[in-house]
């Protein structure tokens, strides 16, 4: 593959493409439906990882060794979102804060989409802990929602 | 106590009011805590979503309904909705993608969850059955 050095203070393209030493395509700057987009290939060709705008969102994505989105790094909704996604595709691990007021949120799902275990925060910041066992009957593991006795955590101390 | 509705503007604010409007139907019926904050935090993702996908200035509706131990709190707004299947960030089509964990915060929070989808908008359907319906206090009735 020839090369030819270029100087420039500015350079405007469609597409801009970095390869290896043996001329193979190993990341790629383009645009997708006006969407910038720049991917990392690995050795053997397959995009391993990407960062794009999309629908004016940052998002970053990982992919497996088959191409398959493991890890998604985004600000979704103006609000921080991680996903974990098995080979499926489907959603098994989410992490994000609430649209409207900001608060936490930590879900566990199976490959059928059903909660399996969530940690929540309501808009107070109350904590919220929920498991789904195999049969899919909801169990309430922490949920408060009475106020604690205030003198609770004395007597725990005094008797330790 | 019969069903209450109210409309509100198709904007981030009115998360906080509408919940406030169900708070205020709910307090009335002598609910748990426990129940009540999960039919609000379903509610606002519901209102939350429905500001969001409708893209649409048209006010959303909130209703409220508690009858023979279920409670139904309905979210319709006059936006296309969003797909549910699939849930991921870049692979999909975003514009109509549900993108975050709204969904299933409902799921979990209540009962059954339903969505109906048409021309005219998209209704969210949050249901909860509550055992033990007590009388609705007397400011309300």
């Amino acid at each position: 593959m020839s090369t030819k050095e270029v100087s420039a203070d500015t350079i405007t393209a469609k597409r801009f493409q970095l390869v290896g030493d043996n001329g193979e395509l190993r990341a790629l700057m383009k645009t997708v439906s006006d969407n910038p987009i720049l991917e990392f290939l690995d050795s053997s060709s397959q995009v391993r990882l990407n960062i794009q705008i999309s629908n004016d969102w940052p998002i970053l994505n990982m992919m497996d060794k088959n191409g398959n989105v493991c890890i998604e790094l985004g600000t979704i909704n103006d609000k921080p979102t991680l996903f974990f996604t098995d080979k499926n595709g489907n959603l098994r691990v989410g992490i994000s804060l609430s649209r409207s007021d900001g608060s936490p949120r930590i879900l566990f799902l199976d490959d059928q989409a059903n909660v399996r275990f969530g940690v929540i925060a309501d808009t107070e910041g109350v904590p919220r802990v929920i498991g789904t066992d195999q049969f899919g009957t909801k169990h309430k593991l922490l949920w408060f929602s009475q106020e604690a006795n205030p003198n609770e955590n004395d007597d725990k101390r005094a008797s330790t | 106590m019969p069903a209450c509705e109210k409309e509100f503007p198709s904007h981030a604010s009115s998360v906080a009011k509408a919940r406030e409007f169900v708070r205020g139907y709910l307090t009335a019926w002598e609910l748990s805590a426990g129940d009540i904050s999960d039919v609000l935090m379903a509610s606002g993702e519901a209102c939350s979503n429905a500001i969001l996908y409708a893209a649409s200035e048209k006010p959303f509706r909130v209703s409220c309904q508690y009858e023979g131990g279920v409670l139904t709190v309905k979210v319709q707004d006059s936006g296309r909705g969003f797909v549910l299947q699939g849930s991921g960030l870049g692979h999909k089509p975003r514009a109509l993608g549900a993108g975050g964990l709204g969904i299933h915060i409902m799921r979990v929070l209540m009962d059954e969850v339903s969505f109906e989808m048409s021309e005219q908008g998209t209704t969210v359907k949050l249901l909860k059955r509550i055992a033990k319906s007590k009388k609705p206090t007397e400011q309300f009735q």
